[in-house]
């Protein structure tokens, strides 16, 4: 059998020894940090080539090359489809595969290419054994550096099979956290980048489908935005679940788990996902509703109502000042949803990217040395010190870079972007973009405007602004403003807005800058954007340039995006009382829910355990090209949403109608506990060489709205989700199956 | 450091029993010296050198060559490091497995490593090289040639007798490795750069208490 599961205890290890491996460890780390540069370079190559491409795809002409949108002539390089992305592209854009006679459009030439050079291949080919992607190095240095004295037994690696009381270090994990909240948000900022580059190679050829998920993340500006508008407590638990759950979740009889020496009460850790998606739920609800009303949007849910219907008003439920409109958007008709839905993929979208950060490319081959060392501190505590975790989702974090979310300023920011698609936009901005190595800061010099939209049709005046964010942050920190500039459609700013920032850091960001009407009474309107990005940019040199304003996109997204397939599931309950002769070594155990009410109990597992067996899926969107996806299905037991009650299955490559037969296996339940759990399964499509992408997802629980005494956002189970939890209940030892239609958001569902 | 130019980073990693000569190995492969002292690893170290290979080009048409960055792991063959060493198998592309010709139980012990690998490696059928080691030392000599090579054709894998002291066959165990790697690495992607038309599988170790296990080639 694979020893994935060994423990791995240095405490032999004498001083000097320690010493000298640590050194090895650091010219490792030195080396990887080479690679890692080499390779972002070589990624930034592949950008460049993507960006020469479609913005949207939607916008491409049936007659335009993909990737140069040359126009494609009718009898000469007519174009023809590459064979990958299913893209017309041109003679130019081709580059002819050796010994056969075909050939790939450049970009996917290029994405082969660097799959190999960048030594994706193996990292992919280790994945499918190896769930983690953290180097050794830095989990043998943290091992090393994790157990201080001779007789301190830590277990990394996979955590599995230690019947050691589990040694935590609180502070550690805790000054890592904010490492990570860093790295977290530079990986954010690349991921988002590849993810918008990497929709624009789909094709179109799955219809309704992959156009909607394209329209909202190629395109979307919206969804971009809500990429980045991801609050930071999501974040952050993103990157801390991604890099612990590195660990192997399917190890039989984790042991590990069956130590509830967690210190605090489940609420403490429930805080903080709630808190992740109030924000979330703020922004949405925020955005859409008030301008709806306003602009009076056409818009036909012609996918599965009913979803889409308590989708749509479970966004209201966190938001503290549009509640009341979105409270009246419980009908299925009203536009305000589909409005808002329309937003919910992008926002889920970074919701759960991030969690999925180990995905990404970058997060393997991360040279965030710290990252991986989370890991460690937060697998080996993870238990024990949620406090760590909370702290993420409460304080601001320290460094002013990472997204500290500010629920105002986000607000503000999409109580703004509600009806741009109202608005026409023309014009260009002229901009002088400048990096000062000497100050650290990026100034970007918002000259003038030419020829822009009217703000105000019927006062025919525009009173324009303009405000930048450099994304992926969305918060306060990120914002600048010029001033208004009163009744021209030619302002002239002449403003520098600055902002602070390593140029390391700047290389993952980007900078959005859009012109807006200011209405002193109503609403601002959207006269246009831009953004820039700059991870290619000489930092020495001076941009100075007159950028087209473009539109926000706004497709047809709600069409389709209702109906995301189907998942089926077996679901059990296995009360205590006959959980007791259970073959514990025959079955993938983790301890699903740590109650830490309960004085530490080391032994088996005490109480009823749920057992979930993933069948299969049904008609996932393809996000691939050939038509399919590499879906994999994700479970957390809620509220606790750490690794301790991560699951996931394997990637079934290329299907849409993939099986599993995975058995997620949460045990520990007292009786009560079962209506204050919920079961949050999610499926999504393995990426290599960007973030997974979100396929659809379900929520198994009481659908009370409460978990021990809380409001929750998550317990929003309806329908067949609550019925088949309430089945399981009702009739335990009875396996149930089931077959469920997955939600495309998870967002909360609350009524 | 300002030579980042190479075109891939290869991290290999070189395991065996203690004593059986891998630090000395890298050594000489590293730097072409031999040194005669025998100092225990601790725990885990690596060289690095740079390497040309020859390959084909991205559009697959050419020849050319390559600047490979090789990362040489060398772990302790000590027991008391095992758990140590073990972690790092994951990490490496490609494996030289060492015995010293001169100890049939490192030779032995081979078996135990290669079963180590299986668990251990990123895939189960990594690329390996059976290395003996010590082949200057005809006196004193205790595992055959023939022995070696029948087991390393059981595994389906490359043999060769070195020696550090002279230098034979060092580099050559070390290109073969590598280009095995290479190979993999280029087969890797469907349609890659070189995707052999008459695409031999890539070497699949078939050992005979191996039943359930999936090729990794792709």
């Amino acid at each position: 059998m694979e020893q994935v599961g060994e423990d791995l205890n240095l405490s032999y290890l004498l001083e000097h020894e320690r010493d000298m491996i640590l050194k090895v460890l650091q010219k490792d780390e030195k080396l990887r940090k080479r690679e890692e540069k080499r390779i972002r370079k070589l990624k930034n190559e592949l950008l460049e080539i993507k960006r020469k491409g479609s913005r949207r795809q939607q916008e491409l002409g049936e007659r335009e090359c993909a990737r140069c949108l040359k126009s494609l002539g009718l009898i000469f390089d007519r174009g023809d489809l590459c064979e990958e992305c299913q893209l017309r592209v041109c003679n130019d854009c081709r580059v002819s595969i050796p010994k056969a006679r075909q050939w790939r459009c450049s970009i996917c030439a290029k994405i082969s290419e660097l799959k190999v050079v960048t030594g994706e291949w193996f990292l992919e080919e280790r994945s499918k054994r190896f769930e983690q992607g953290v180097p050794s190095g830095d989990v043998i240095k943290q091992t090393i550096l994790s157990s201080p004295t001779i007789t301190d037994i830590k277990s990394t690696e996979n955590l599995s099979a230690t019947s050691e009381p589990e040694k935590s270090d609180t502070p550690k994990s805790k000054r890592n956290a904010v490492l990570n909240i860093v790295n977290g948000a530079r990986r954010k900022g690349r991921m988002k980048m590849e993810k918008k580059a990497n929709r624009k190679a789909m094709k179109p050829e799955n219809g309704v489908d992959i156009a909607s998920v394209n329209t909202v993340l190629d395109g979307d500006a919206q969804s971009v935005r809500s990429v980045c508008s991801a609050p930071s407590p999501r974040s952050n638990r993103g990157s801390v679940v991604a890099l612990e759950s590195s660990g192997v979740p399917t190890i039989p009889n984790n042991l590990r788990s069956h130590t509830p020496d967690r210190s605090s009460t489940p609420s403490d850790s429930r805080r903080v996902r709630p808190d992740g998606a109030e924000s979330v739920a703020c922004v949405n609800s925020s955005d859409s509703v008030p301008e709806t009303k306003a602009t009076g949007h056409e818009r036909k849910d012609s996918g599965t109502p009913t979803i889409s219907v308590s989708r749509a008003s479970v966004s209201s439920d966190h938001s503290r000042s549009e509640m009341d409109l979105s409270a009246a958007g419980s009908e299925p008709s009203e536009d305000a949803f589909s409005l808002r839905s329309r937003s919910v993929p992008g926002l889920n979208e970074s919701e759960f990217s991030d969690e999925d950060a180990e995905e990404d490319i970058d997060a393997l081959m991360s040279a965030h040395s710290k990252a991986p060392s989370r890991r460690i501190s937060n697998a080996l505590s993870s238990c024990s010190t949620p406090g760590s975790e909370r702290r993420w989702g409460h304080l601001n974090v320290p460094d002013s870079d990472a997204e500290t979310s500010s629920i105002n300023s986000m607000m503000s920011m999409y109580s703004e972007t509600g009806d741009y698609g109202n608005a026409r936009v023309s014009g260009e901005i002229l901009l002088n973009i400048s990096y000062s190595y000497k100050t650290g800061a990026l100034n970007v010099l918002v000259k003038e405007c030419h020829n822009l939209a009217t703000g105000d049709e019927r006062r025919q005046r525009t009173d324009s602004y303009v405000k930048t964010y450099l994304l992926p942050d969305t918060s306060r920190q990120s914002k600048r403003k010029t001033s208004i500039k009163a009744n021209t459609i030619n302002p002239v700013f002449n403003e520098n807005l600055r902002y602070v920032i390593s140029h390391s850091q700047l290389e993952t960001r980007t900078l959005q800058l859009s012109v807006w009407h200011h209405d002193r009474f109503g609403h601002n309107s959207f006269l246009g954007e831009v953004e820039l990005t700059f991870d290619s940019w000489e930092f020495d040199s001076q941009m100075e340039d007159w950028y087209t304003l473009q539109p926000k996109v706004e497709n047809n997204i709600d069409c389709t995006m209702q109906y995301k397939g189907e998942l089926t599931v077996v679901l059990k309950y296995i009360p205590a009382e006959k959980n007791l002769t259970l073959p514990l070594d025959q079955v993938q155990v983790k301890k699903g829910f740590l109650k830490s009410k309960k004085p530490s109990s080391f032994t088996l597992p005490k109480g009823g355990m749920v057992e979930l067996l993933v069948k299969g899926a049904k008609n996932l969107t393809a996000v691939k090209s050939g038509g399919t996806s590499d879906p994999f299905v994700k479970g957390y037991l809620l509220p606790d949403s750490k690794k301790s009650t991560k699951h996931k299955t394997v990637v079934e490559r290329r299907s849409v109608n993939p099986q599993w037969n995975h058995t997620f296996t949460y045990c520990g339940l007292q009786p009560g506990d079962l209506n204050n759990v919920c079961l949050e399964l999610t499926v999504w499509d393995k990426e290599a060489l960007a973030s997974n992408v979100f396929l659809g997802g379900l929520r198994l629980g009481a659908g009370t709205g409460k978990s021990y005494g809380n409001d929750v956002d998550w317990m929003d189970s309806y329908g067949e989700e609550q019925r088949l939890w309430q089945r399981m209940i009702e009739k335990p030892e009875v396996p149930h199956e089931c077959t469920l239609m997955l939600r495309y958001s998870m967002r909360s569902c609350n009524t | 450091m300002a030579d980042w130019d190479y075109d891939y980073l290869i991290k290999l990693l070189a395991l065996g029993d203690s004593g059986v000569g891998k630090t000395t190995f890298l050594y000489r492969y590293t730097d072409q010296k031999f040194n005669r002292k025998f100092t225990t690893t601790v725990g885990i170290d690596f060289r690095e050198k740079r390497v040309m290979y020859t390959g084909k080009s991205a559009d697959g048409a050419s020849e050319k060559n390559f600047n490979v960055h090789i990362q040489l792991w060398d772990t302790a063959g000590q027991e008391r490091f095992r758990s140590l060493t073990t972690a790092f198998f994951r990490d490496a592309m490609g494996f030289l497995l060492m015995f010293d010709l001169t100890s049939q139980q490192s030779f032995l012990n081979v078996r135990n490593w290669m079963s180590q690998l299986q668990a251990n490696a990123y895939c189960d059928s990594p690329d390996i090289v059976l290395v003996g080691t010590k082949a200057d030392l005809r006196d004193v000599r205790d595992v055959h040639g023939r022995q070696a090579r029948d087991l390393a054709n059981r595994y389906g894998i490359p043999y060769f007798e070195t020696s550090a002291m002279t230098g034979d066959d060092v580099d050559q165990a070390v290109t073969t490795l590598l280009d095995l790697v290479m190979k993999r690495m280029e087969q890797s992607i469907p349609g890659g750069p070189s995707s052999e038309p008459n695409g031999s599988p890539i070497n699949s170790h078939e050992v005979e208490e191996a039943s359930v296990r999936r090729t990794c080639a792709c």
